[in-house]
């Protein structure tokens, strides 16, 4: 691996060098290469020198073929080496690694800082945060989410990681499985990430206060509460960055894998690929963060997008604008549904 | 006997697409289904025109097998690259790095249904047993099981496409450069298929400017 | 609680295995392959496992490819 580094990097540095020392001779002589290319067509001036009968097969012009094979016009498609070397190179490795990194990440923030409790002690009395069409669109979003997650990752390192352990064959059936599961989710999770940026994104512009979270570092280490709205900035960063941007653009592409046949090219799907593939690893390390702090890391906060209730302590502490704002416009709730009133004083 | 290969001269290909048609005969593949085919560069430029048939080249450093994500892919000890169809899922990545267009798909379905990926096999069969009947309708005949080279390149009518163990086919290779350009043996090819007049005259005046 | 603490290492364990992957090209030994065995040429009905005698005839095959000693020069 490090070797393969410092090969790049050497390869870089000469190109760099011969980049600014010769670029006028160079751009001279290939000129006068193309020339002579045309003029020998690869054969008089150099006999036996194929490189440039190579090269232009490998462009791939004025090529044709009798038989319908749309997609294979070409004789050689060389894009696919270049899609082969970065899916089986940087996404699956660095991607692989990514993922890890943050899940020790996470490992130890839990153990270093622990869950983050409510400080004061739970009133009983409980404010709706989520509605009901809020939180089907959630999970909806979040269901889909997991199963595309999960296959996603199995198609790209269960090769790797599943094969030596279940075998060749009960690998194919689970592969096949999460493949026609990635693809029929597909489609509901794009829809649904649409329904749920509509939904959320008024709640999720900047607001002046998320300049104090991003100094104080939304308090994560320190346990100091810091006050927002109804999203704070770590919040809306899941949201703008991983929601709207990772979710369209990975949704997208993967229609564009998804149905085949409409007018995209190969090379199209390669880069859609490419795009879909490495967007969503980003994805899922950032969903990590926020699953881990939406269910075992911080206390209270499953209950908003469980029940649609959090108590009142909990709203004041992490979200106290929201909190005085919600509490004016709709009186707390004193008889809470008996599930939700359970799961909040836990 | 190491390793079996493909080569074709594209001195001698006319185009005729007889490799295309005997494979798709001889194998009986779904409709849709191309597993050879032939592609012309220059196609209408005198003295330009060449053609050459293409299929599966069992690569060495196969990219198929690299990114096949369920590993259905396998090299035989002759070089040749096989795949096992009661594995494969259907996910397209081996048509995404193929440089040749060799893996073939019978269907391209909403989303993503493809069925069971086909490609030449250099009439080696599959992994199912040798000349029965599952293997046929899975991969086509297992003609090297039987003693036969591929029938493409058995039945080229100009003997431009040459199969079987390399070093025999670049000893046949070999033989045919160092007599091109003379009569006899040489005769077959272009000027055979479509003669050596105005064509010849034009091709040589063209090479000289 | 005490069982989560002992079992996130497991499992960090467990996701860092993927990372020792080195280039995913798959290591092909002949004859060797984790999926389906597939029986050699030679070993057809017609050879019986005669593996000199299929080389002989594959080449013998691959000969009659080439024109040059059958026609007239």
């Amino acid at each position: 691996m490090s070797s393969r580094i410092i090969t790049w990097l050497r390869a870089a540095l000469l190109a760099c060098v011969v980049g600014l020392a010769g670029a006028p001779a160079w751009a001279a002589g290939s000129a006068e290469a193309a020339v002579a290319a045309t003029a020998a067509d690869g054969g008089l001036i150099q006999p036996g020198n194929n490189a440039e009968a190579f090269r232009s097969a490998r462009r791939g012009e004025h090529q044709s073929i009798t038989f319908a094979a749309p997609a294979d016009r070409m004789l050689i498609q060389s894009e696919g080496q270049t899609w082969r070397m970065w899916r089986n190179g940087p996404i699956t490795q660095w991607g692989g690694w990514l993922l890890a990194a943050v899940f020790v990440a996470l490992v130890l923030f839990r153990l270093i800082r622990g869950r983050i409790d409510l400080e004061g002690a739970p009133t009983g009395r409980l404010i709706e945060r989520f509605n009901r069409v809020e939180r089907t669109a959630h999970w909806t979003l979040a269901v889909t989410f997991v199963v595309l997650a999960l296959s996603g990752l199995t198609l790209l390192f269960g090769k790797h990681v599943i094969i030596p352990l279940i075998g060749y064959d009960a690998f194919s059936w689970f592969a096949r499985l999460a493949k026609n599961l990635h693809n029929l989710t597909g489609p509901l999770f794009f829809a649904s990430t649409v329904v749920f940026v509509l939904m959320f994104a008024r709640d999720n512009v900047w607001q002046a206060i998320d300049a104090l979270w991003i100094r104080k570092a939304g308090g994560l280490l320190t346990g100091e509460h810091v006050p927002s709205w109804r999203f704070n900035f770590g919040e809306k960063t899941w949201f703008w960055i991983g929601v709207v941007i990772l979710g369209l653009l990975v949704g997208a592409t993967g229609l564009i894998l998804d149905f085949p046949g409409n007018g995209q090219t190969r090379q199209d799907m390669q880069l859609a690929h490419l795009i879909h593939a490495g967007g969503a690893i980003l994805f899922i390390a950032l969903s990590l963060g926020h699953i881990y702090i939406g269910t075992v890391g911080m206390e209270g906060a499953m209950d908003g997008m469980k029940s649609g209730y959090v108590d009142e302590t909990w709203a004041r502490e992490h979200h106290e604008y929201w909190y005085r704002q919600a509490k004016d416009a709709t009186p707390a709730r004193p008889a809470a549904p008996p599930r939700a009133a359970a799961s909040a004083t836990r | 006997m190491a390793r079996m290969k493909f080569l074709c001269d594209a001195e001698r290909c006319i185009e005729c697409n007889g490799c295309v048609t005997a494979c798709k005969n001889e194998h009986e593949v779904p409709w849709g289904i191309q597993r050879r085919r032939v592609v012309t560069i220059n196609d209408g430029v005198v003295g330009k025109e060449k053609s050459l048939s293409v299929a599966c080249m069992h690569c060495t450093d196969a990219p198929c097998m690299a990114v096949c994500p369920v590993d259905v892919f396998y090299r035989t000890e002759d070089g040749v690259v096989l795949h096992d169809k009661d594995a494969c899922i259907g996910c397209g990545y081996c048509f995404y790095a193929c440089p040749f267009g060799a893996p073939q798909f019978p269907q391209e379905g909403a989303f993503g249904q493809r069925g069971k990926m086909d490609k030449c096999t250099f009439c080696a069969g599959g992994p199912e047993a040798d000349g029965s009947d599952a293997e046929l309708e899975k991969y086509g005949r297992n003609r090297l099981a039987e003693g036969k080279l591929p029938l493409c390149a058995e039945m080229c009518s100009t003997k431009a496409l040459l199969a079987g163990d390399a070093q025999t086919v670049s000893d046949i290779f070999r033989e045919r450069v160092v007599r091109r350009g003379g009569a006899g043996a040489e005769a077959i090819g272009w000027n055979t298929a479509y003669g050596s007049g105005e064509q010849k005259r034009e091709q040589t005046r063209g090479g000289d400017k | 609680m005490n069982a989560l603490k002992w079992m996130l290492p497991l499992m960090a364990a467990a996701a860092l295995s993927a990372c020792s992957e080195q280039p995913q090209v798959v290591s092909y030994e002949a004859g060797h392959y984790s999926g389906k065995p597939d029986s050699r040429p030679w070993e057809s009905a017609a050879y019986g496992g005669d593996k000199a005698a299929w080389q002989s005839d594959m080449r013998a095959r691959a000969r009659k490819q080439t024109e040059i000693g059958r026609m007239p020069e």
